[in-house]
């Protein structure tokens, strides 16, 4: 090789390992400034302790929108210039398996987000998190979204954000086949078959994620379920090994509602993950996609044009009953506080900001997702005008609270099932008898 | 007495050089095995302190568990076709290399490159370009149906083996070259001179003469492959439908994702029996081998 | 017809070498271009040399740490290996006593236990120990697995050492300790090179032992923090391809400069093994 080449690969290693140390030397450095501007601002009366500049770690699995999140963070820290923040996000898939490892290794994490319902229960039951019922700041919220994130009815999260899980559409194939937005599960069939006839692609699937397909299966079925069968308890059940999948004739429904979804979708649908059906979608070419707020951010970048004209929005129509089929509006991330935690005020004080007006209009304008702080806009894209009627006349439904109190977490063994289903390597009726024999085998 | 302490003066430095050594063996493996076959008797959550002893309970529940199974089977299947794939095409990349060929030692590098890369990389590289890269090359030539391996159940674990092969074909095409090196020259003339053609002299002299290299590229590449974890964790956690659960994959899902510690303990004993019959087999077949030559 | 030949063995082996480069090149491609660009043509080569996405991953990715990391846990770590191995392996090869080739035959053993059977009691006693989220922990139990082929390696070297100098050297009055640091351990650099080559690019790039051991996003090394920067943008691969080119980087330039080395300890270790 050159000798010149060498020289000045040898520089650039040099010069990489330099800026490695400056960036080591430059954290502590920059914590001690924010301290002493910390101590500066605060009153005389202030106890010392709390002028102690402190470092609290927040771990959180909106890893699609770190930016965002970084953003919100960052308006924290200027207001509270002797606390700095940690920020870590995790991708959704490995979250779980991470911080439960981590808490139960005796790790300190101070604030995290959590689902409520199952995994809020899991880890108050666990002793991992504290109780915030009757903290001042929960006053942001209304009643009755407490109430429905409350384990055993004591708050352990704090709600942030939420968000309607609906069906995008474009508008565009829309009008020109024709198609009015469907109101029964009938008429979205009828509607994708004519979109599939036209040569276009009808759904936009990104099930190589694997929570992608959870998502729709765990809305589908507990909805047929609860709303359908009225089995309201069949989870509940099921946990403790008093139901089986094969008592609850909806189960077979949305087996092969999945399947139809999948012939239905995109090619690849096993092969594209959440981002590539995003992509497929924002081009224009696919009709609908069945997903949350989170892409909108996505859409507007890839497609502004797309994203402010044809873009819509409307509620899953799970039956075929229109009365039935309202908006599923789910909580999304919400906030817990580490039981363990030394920095209890610290962290309280971060909890205080996100549950304020600020902290609430920072994620609708950061992560364009919706806040449960009262008073905030729900108007963060012109697709979500369309669903302001639901919002106004109160014609919203969450699907989770059917399993809100149970841990028994069935939604992976019954994806991988239904994959298998896909690919005609199974029938319905087994995927019954398995997820049965999977459920004695791990229920309580 | 005193050849007691003649001993000690003799050894103590020799022990002494063992000791440092010992220890790490014993804190990075000794130990922990004999935590899990101790574990694999009980209930341990894998987390908490508590633990209850159940016997051969997880054994039990392990022989008549139909993923477990799966899990092995999808490891075997991996493990010999990626191996036979690797040997061949690494002998094919060695015999062509030490050809007579212009620039062969930047093609042995390009051919190795791939290896010095970490396996995150390369399966989110090979992810990236199996769903999107790759159709849209081939729709450019008018093929429009082409898929990601890695979202057809039937396809998925040979997705998995293509990157495996592309990544695995460095190490085996060097150890061929050196075998190839180290065949006297004059054998291969010899041969040619007594009328042996090409074809002849590579099936009759070459070949034969790098069984020593052909053996040491099996059993590395085979035990290699059976281990099989950060590819599959990286690029399809076990999915489609399970289609590339490996045994690796099968008992961290077990241990950390589900909780069930003291079951994935007893899992990975019985992997650990059979790697040792598999192990134990490729000796046997080794010695013989000796004995031939 | 000889001619031929060549040119045609030239023409496949080169088809071969693009299609083995092509992750690379696309790789390296979607770092250089903006979302919007790839969206427009994939393949196209984007409108001119820009930066930003290097730039933006450099300023989000903690990448100095995750290289800081991963140099010192290698380096360290093939430190104590080299080092544990050959003193235990001067032990052996000089002592035909049933005592230490009891010790050869345990190490060996070893490398039948692969690290997946023993992840989760590894964790659980890295847990006891204090070891999690540090250098130091991770650093000891790489020694501890690099010692099974280091043993191995040195045996057989020293073993065809001739111990003539080493006799010599005891009659002045040199003690053991003396022996190995003065006259052994300058005999060993072949075997060394070997040992240390192997060992480097497997735990540069290992990526397990990492996910267990080093959770901390301060303590992450490469492998581990491009697993959980793919993750965090999902949504923007042009960003985390720029990350992917710079972490491939160090280990090709490290491979480019010591390709001598590597190849010949691979076909040592062929020959060893």
């Amino acid at each position: 090789m050159n000798k010149r080449v060498y020289v000045s690969i040898c520089l650039a290693m040099l010069m990489l390992l330099l800026a490695a140390c400056g960036g080591n030397n430059g954290a502590p450095a920059a914590t001690e400034e924010a301290g002493n501007k910390g101590a500066e601002e605060s009153e005389a009366t202030q106890a010392p302790v709390e002028e102690k500049p402190v470092t609290i770690s927040f771990m959180h699995f909106k890893s699609d929108v770190t930016d965002g999140v970084a953003k919100i963070v960052e308006q924290f820290e200027n207001e509270n210039p002797n606390i700095k923040v940690e920020v870590q996000p995790v991708k959704y898939d490995d979250y779980y398996t991470l911080i439960k490892t981590k808490l139960a290794g005796g790790d300190i994490i101070d604030v995290f987000t959590l689902n409520s319902g199952g995994q809020a229960k899991l880890f108050s039951d666990g002793g991992y998190i504290m109780d915030l019922t009757g903290q001042p700041f929960l006053s942001s919220f209304d009643e009755s979204v407490l109430k429905g994130q409350a384990t055993d009815g004591k708050n352990f999260v704090m709600p942030i954000n939420g968000g309607p899980i609906a069906v995008f559409y474009n508008k565009k194939i829309f009008k020109d086949l024709g198609l009015e937005i469907p109101k029964t599960y009938d008429a979205l069939l009828e509607a994708a078959n004519q979109i599939k006839a036209a040569g276009k692609t009808p759904f936009a699937l990104g099930w190589k994620d694997g929570w992608t397909l959870g998502m729709w299966a765990t809305r589908d079925l507990p909805s047929l379920t609860a709303l359908e069968e009225g089995q309201t308890d069949f989870f509940q059940k099921l946990e403790v090994g008093e139901a089986k999948f094969a008592d609850n004739p909806a189960v077979k429904v949305t087996i092969e509602r999945a399947k139809k979804l999948f012939e239905l979708g995109n090619k690849d649908q096993l092969g594209v993950d959440y981002n590539g059906a995003v992509d497929l979608f924002s081009k224009g070419e696919v009709g609908m996609m069945y997903m949350g707020t989170w892409p909108l951010l996505d859409i507007e970048k890839k497609n502004p044009d797309f994203y402010n004209n044809d873009l819509g929005y409307f509620p899953y129509p799970f039956s075929n009953d229109p009365a039935l089929n309202k908006l599923e509006f789910n909580p999304d991330a919400s906030l817990a506080v580490a039981s363990n935690t030394p920095h209890k005020e610290a962290a309280l004080k971060f909890m205080a900001f996100m549950a304020s007006k600020q902290g609430g209009d920072a994620w609708v304008n950061n992560i364009k997702s919706l806040s449960y702080v009262k008073g905030s806009t729900t108007s963060i894209a012109p697709a979500m005008d369309e669903l302001q009627p639901y919002f106004d006349q109160g014609l919203t439904y969450d699907s989770q609270i059917y399993f809100a109190n149970t841990t028994l977490d069935w939604s992976t063994q019954f994806s991988q099932q239904l994959q298998k289903y896909f690919f005609g390597k199974t029938t319905p009726d087994k995927i019954i008898a398995e997820m049965d024999d999977w459920i004695a085998k791990n229920h309580k | 007495m005193s050849v007691f302490k003649r001993t000690v003066k003799n050894e103590f430095w020799y022990v002494l050089f063992l000791m440092p050594g010992f220890c790490l063996f014993a804190l990075a493996l000794l130990v922990p095995l004999g935590m899990g076959i101790r574990y694999s008797f009980t209930d341990w959550d894998g987390v908490s302190q508590s633990l209850r002893y159940i016997g051969w309970g997880n054994y039990k529940n392990a022989l008549t568990d139909d993923d477990l199974w799966m899990a092995l089977i999808n490891t075997f299947k991996y493990a010999i076709i990626l191996t036979v794939v690797v040997n061949v095409l690494s002998l094919l990349f060695a015999l062509l290399l030490d050809s007579y060929l212009k620039f062969r030692n930047v093609f042995r590098t390009v051919f190795f490159l791939p290896s010095v890369i970490s396996i995150v990389l390369s399966g989110f590289i090979w992810s990236y370009n199996y769903s999107t890269g790759l159709p849209k090359l081939f729709s450019f030539f008018g093929f429009d149906n082409v898929t990601s391996p890695l979202g057809n159940p039937s396809y998925a674990l040979f997705g998995v083996i293509v990157i495996a092969v592309w990544q695995g074909i460095g190490a085996p095409m060097i150890i061929y070259i050196a075998g190839l090196q180290g065949i006297p020259q004059e054998i291969v003339e010899s041969a040619k001179i007594d009328g042996a053609g090409t074809s002849k002299t590579l099936w009759h002299i070459v070949l034969p003469l790098l069984a020593p290299s052909f053996t040491i590229n099996m059993v590395l590449t085979l035990t290699g492959a059976l281990k099989v974890f950060d590819l599959v964790f990286v690029t399809t956690h076990g999915g489609p439908a399970f289609a590339t659960e490996v045994m690796s994959t099968y008992i961290y899902s077990s241990s950390f994702a589900s909780y069930k510690g003291g079951y994935g303990m007893a899992l990975s004993m019985i992997f650990f029996v059979v790697l040792v019959v598999v192990t134990l087999i490729q000796l046997s077949v080794f010695r013989r081998r000796e004995v031939e030559v | 017809m000889r001619k031929v030949r060549h040119i045609s063995v030239f023409i496949l082996v080169s088809a071969l070498a693009i299609v083995f480069l092509f992750p690379f090149y696309v790789a390296v491609l979607m770092a250089f271009k903006s979302p919007q660009e790839t969206y427009d043509a994939f393949y196209a080569l984007p409108a001119k040399l820009d930066l930003a996405n290097f730039a933006h991953a450099w300023d989000t990715s903690h990448y100095p740490t995750a290289f800081m990391n991963s140099l010192i846990i290698t380096v360290v770590a093939i430190g104590l290996i080299v080092t544990i191995s050959a003193m235990a392996g001067y032990s052996i090869a000089r002592r035909n006593k049933k005592f230490y080739q009891m010790f050869f035959v345990l190490f060996l053993a070893g490398m039948m236990v692969p690290f997946q059977i023993t992840m989760l009691p590894i964790y659980k006693l890295g847990k006891t120990l204090h070891m999690i989220d540090t250098h130091w922990g991770i650093i000891l139990i790489y020694g501890g697995a690099g010692i099974q082929m280091g043993v191995l390696f040195y045996t057989g070297f020293i073993r065809a050492i001739s111990r003539e100098i080493e006799e010599a050297a005891t009659i002045d009055g040199c003690s053991t300790p003396g022996i190995f640091f003065r006259i052994i351990l300058p005999l060993l650099k072949p075997v060394t090179a070997t040992v240390l080559v192997l060992n480097a690019l497997y735990i540069w790039n290992d990526f397990l032992l990492p996910l267990l051991f080093l959770q901390d996003a301060s303590y992450r090394t490469i492998p581990l923090q491009q697993y959980f920067f793919f993750g965090q943008y999902s949504s923007d691969l042009n960003l985390a391809f720029a990350y992917a080119v710079m972490g491939m980087v160090p280990i090709i330039v490290f491979f480019l400069f010591m390709q001598k080395y590597i190849i010949k300890g691979i076909a040592a270790g062929a020959v060893k093994g």
